[in-house]
């Protein structure tokens, strides 16, 4: 990991193991609707969306 | 819809994919091809004929369990930009075609290595494709009505299967190198990938929008079935363990997948498109997800009770609702799935049986003859390849898969895949793994997976054909998988632990304990530490012996032909400066012409044609160690020789800008005093005149005596007021000409200038305007030089004020701690080119009308520097009638202000 963008991208793929398995998974491990999606989909789907964000920002270009 | 249409609509739908394969190799470096988007685009291969009907199937029968396949990847994302990008490094040097030429190269160019790993791969991959025609089968019958006949020849989705395997065969095969780009089928792929999304996402948003009312209906009505709260939590610790062990499964899977490694790696065309490709792929896997549980959802619904394969309810559905249109339009989603999939996994497959299997073994003995000519054959080889792997994948198929689900037979896939997890990442991280380490390991974990997975599956396929009647029970598998998943672990997460642990464990003793060889060493160095060695790879290849260009030139003659290999030749002798009449072969050609060859029939077949030819000596472990030092330290003084280089090159720019700003002021200099010689020449010339003939006429009127005196008075005065200034200038700009700086009014100083030229005014009849003279802000000044400013532009204006009346207007005005002035007359425009010009030195504008008055010339360049000591500006700028000359300085002049540093 000679970058610190190396370091972030190895951090935050520690974090979504987290994010997405037990303990944590519990935290959303339900079936109850929101906005008429089981509420596990909702959530992991916004994690889900978080984390291509996060890559997106992570890695482009700064220089254009 | 009758089968002979589906028929002509699959060769139709074939028909375009070969278009835009043709369009894609005709355009091949076109911007859109070569770009970031159709790479990450081709990525998402990765949703198969499993993502789009297995899903499905999955989300209806046993809920979340399917999104662990995507869970992996998402979670692998940040890893796979390092490690994909690493080994882009790596296959970009060694021209790798397959994974099993980077386990084979890495573990020193071994034969026995690609083999193994190809083999393995073939036997995991091919149930695999089993599946995909499975898919393909079963959703042609669904769309046709038909239904599925116990004899494949009459079946007709034999022949839309046999249709597929023909069109991947011709078309995965038509390029001889295996690490050549295939733009065309690249392109097409990216087109299947936009497609199956689309035709997934109409599919959902029919069924939550037009079937039911909107995601609460389909909620609603859902959740009083039976199971669907259980289905759609995690089910406990045993739920949860269950969970992380599918989502490490997927995980490894999307690195490990030969039709994955193809499309990232052997398909990259520029390493900074994997940093698209990490935000984009992702993005895609959750939007194919999007409509994956309402689709299951809502065939659960509507078909409640009803015996009906949950994996095609996307087709179901909508042929339920009488829609034929979203019917078809799935059908061509899932034949996009399943035809992308298929071609990249049978290419993939297809270059590692010819480059692992069919060369290295089966024709070890005629590839060295000098009259076997390669190229023909090793197509045809693979286009055969290509057609049998899917004739056993359909055999696979009709034997055995019909009776599973698309996610079990995928799942069993994956875990025999994942057992060779353990070679490829520590080849790409540990340098003491070896080979022993990986064929002992390798070899334990399959044994495990066979005996747990796959023997149980096939003995359950043989049950009742009255071969193989062992009970599943009577055999013990299901025994073992319950003892050793310890009541927690369902089979294919118990296999996986078994296996990764037995394999890895024997990975790590065996490599620790088994003795390496020089080979294996080097590569171990050249892979781990990629990024020092990836600028002169070719230096880090050790290797001792003799061997000559000639009989080496011959062989990649018979493999790359004779004018790619002269080229070749060519560039490898200008770039290493090696004299063309050499024939002795060093370290650095025979790495060049493995990799030439590496390209076109694998690292290990490369190997053993290079083998046949040269005299290797070999070399003991710790001169290797000493090799790669010793190299490792040349490429480090190389890398700092090409940084001095880039400094030196710096400097010398950083010289050179110097030298011309020199040579400008040098020209400068010669110009100003050629100058000033004139100037000083004028006034001498006319005392000069005026003194001879007052000498030389004794006659002369008394008069004409006290004019010429006069002249010579004047004239001297203009010369002491020339040579005044000229040594003002000069003090300035050698910086010697000190401020001394006081607060002063600068209201106060115009005036005393304007009433030391009242009498110009009076005489010259013009008008004076003033504005500001409230403004009396005290502003920290030198002030005889700010008089001497005010003197200069008044004076300046008084010249050239004109018209009836004249008229000469002064502003003072405060403006965000800056105070400004302006001195406008209303006298002829200076040209616009010429603003900027006027406070030169000895400036003289070309129009004539300027030019009408006498001065020195350095008045206006010497106001400049004045203002530019106080930190401030000063500027011209054309009125409507006339000029005006700005100036502005801070309240404290004393230092520069914060907004132009």
């Amino acid at each position: 990991m000679k970058t610190r963008k190396e370091q972030l991208l190895f951090v935050l793929g520690g974090v979504l193991w987290l994010c997405f398995n037990a303990p944590l998974v519990f935290l959303y491990n339900s079936h109850t609707s929101v906005f008429g999606f089981p509420k596990f989909y909702v959530v992991l789907f916004i994690l889900w969306l978080s984390t291509s964000l996060i890559i997106y920002l992570l890695l482009k270009n700064r220089r254009g | 819809m009758g089968s002979i249409a589906i028929i002509v609509l699959l060769v139709l739908y074939l028909g375009l994919l070969f278009i835009v394969a043709r369009w894609a190799e005709k355009f091949r470096n076109g911007k859109l091809l070569t770009g970031p988007y159709v790479y990450a685009l081709s990525i998402a291969v990765y949703c198969s004929a499993w993502t789009y009907y297995g899903s499905i199937g999955v989300a209806a029968t046993s809920g979340l369990d399917y999104l662990t396949v995507y869970v992996g990847p998402l979670i692998a994302f940040p890893f796979w930009y390092l490690i994909i990008r690493k080994i882009i490094r790596i296959s970009r040097i060694n021209k790798i075609s397959s994974i099993a030429d980077l386990l084979a190269l890495r573990y020193g160019n071994s034969r026995s290595v690609g083999a193994w790993v190809s083999l393995l791969i073939i036997l995991a991959v091919i149930p695999y494709l089993a599946l995909q025609l499975k898919a393909i089968s079963e959703t042609f019958h669904v769309v046709t009505n038909t239904n599925e006949t116990s004899s494949f020849l009459v079946d007709s989705a034999s022949y839309v299967i046999l249709i597929i395997a023909v069109f991947s065969a011709f078309y995965g095969s038509r390029f001889f190198d295996a690490s050549e780009k295939r733009p065309g089928m690249i392109a097409a792929v990216a087109l299947e990938s936009i497609l199956k999304l689309l035709f997934l996402l109409l599919a959902g948003i029919f069924v939550v929008y037009f079937v039911f009312d909107g995601s609460t209906d389909l909620y609603n009505k859902a959740s009083e079935l039976e199971g669907f709260a259980e289905k759609n939590r995690i089910d406990g610790a045993e739920g949860a363990v269950n969970w992380f062990s599918l989502s490490l499964l997927s995980f490894l899977s999307f690195f490990l997948l030969p039709r994955q490694f193809h499309v990232s790696v052997v398909e990259n065309r520029k390493e900074k498109h994997l940093k698209t490709a990490a935000w984009l792929v992702p993005l895609y896997l959750f939007l194919i997800n999007l409509f994956v549980f309402p689709i299951a959802w809502g065939g659960n619904v509507l078909f409640e009770g009803e015996q009906v394969n949950a994996d095609v309810y996307a087709l179901l559905i909508p042929q339920y609702m009488d829609n034929q249109v979203i019917t078809l339009l799935v059908f061509l989603g899932g034949l996009s799935a399943t035809v992308s999939m298929t071609i990249v996994a049978s290419v993939s497959l297809s270059v590692m049986l010819t480059n692992n299997l069919i060369l290295p073994f089966g024709l070890s003995k005629r590839i060295h003859r000098p009259d076997f000519h390669p190229t023909a054959l090793i197509v045809r080889f693979r286009q055969i390849g290509i057609f049998l792997l899917l004739m056993l994948a359909f055999v696979f198929y009709r034997s055995f898969a019909m009776d599973y689900s698309m996610v079990s037979v995928g799942m069993i896939a994956f875990v025999l895949i994942a057992q060779l997890a353990p070679a490829f990442f520590g080849g790409l991280y540990w340098k003491t793994a070896n080979r022993k380490g990986v064929l002992w390991g390798m070899l334990t974990g399959v044994l495990i997976v066979l005996v747990l997975l796959v023997l149980p599956a096939v003995l359950k396929a043989f049950k009742g054909y009255g071969l193989l009647e062992i009970d599943m029970d009577e055999f013990g598998a299901a025994g073992i998988l319950d003892t050793i998943g310890m009541g927690i672990l369902d089979p294919i997460p118990a296999a996986l632990w078994w296996s990764l642990l037995f394999n890895t464990f024997v990975f790590v003793v065996v490599s620790i304990l088994a003795k390496t060889d020089y080979r294996q060493r080097n590569y171990a160095e050249m892979f781990v530490d990629i990024d020092h060695y990836v600028d002169s790879h070719i230096n880090a290849f050790v290797w001792r012996g003799t061997a000559y260009i000639s009989d080496v030139e011959k062989i990649l003659v018979r493999f790359l032909g004779e004018e790619r290999t002269q080229r070749a030749l060519r560039i490898f002798r200008q770039r290493n400066q090696i004299a063309p009449e050499e024939d002795l072969a060093d370290a650095r050609f025979i790495k060049f012409a493995e990799n030439l060859l590496a390209g076109r029939i694998g690292t290990s077949s490369a190997r053993i044609l290079i083998q046949g030819v040269t005299k290797e000596e070999k070399i003991s472990l710790n001169e290797v160690l000493r090799i790669l030092e010793e190299s490792k330290r040349q490429i480090e003084q190389n890398k700092e020789l090409v940084k001095a280089g880039e400094e030196l090159r710096k400097l010398s720019e950083h010289l050179q800008s110097a030298n011309e700003a020199l040579l400008t002021k040098d020209k400068e200099k010669d110009e100003f005093l050629n100058i000033v010689t004139h100037e000083l020449r004028t006034p001498i010339t006319a005392i000069r005149s005026a003194s001879e003939i007052l000498r030389d006429d004794d006659e002369l009127p008394e008069e004409f005596k006290n004019r010429f005196l006069e002249n010579i008075i004047v004239e001297s005065d203009r010369l002491n007021g020339l040579i005044s200034e000229i040594l003002d200038l000069e003090r300035f700009d050698s910086g010697k000409n000190a401020l001394s700086f006081e607060q002063q009014n600068l209201n106060e100083i115009l005036n005393s200038v304007l009433a030391t030229l009242n009498h110009l005014f009076v005489s010259k009849n013009i008008r004076l305007i003033r504005n500001g003279l409230e403004v009396n802000t005290l502003v920290w000044l030198d002030p005889t030089r700010i008089h001497q400013v005010f003197t200069n532009l008044v004076g300046n204006a008084l010249k050239y004020a004109e018209g009836e009346p004249a008229i000469i207007e002064i502003s003072v005005t405060l403006k965000d701690g800056v105070q400004e002035v302006e001195v406008s007359n209303n006298g002829p425009n200076i040209p616009e080119e010429e603003l900027d010009l006027i406070f030169d030195k000895f400036y003289q504008s070309a129009d004539s009308r300027l030019k009408k008055t006498q001065g020195s010339g350095l008045g206006l360049a010497i106001c400049r520097r004045i203002i530019l000591a106080h930190h401030g500006k000063i500027w011209a700028e054309n009125k409507k009638e006339g000029v005006a000359v700005c100036f502005s300085i801070p309240l404290d002049s004393r230092e520069k202000p914060e907004d132009s540093l």
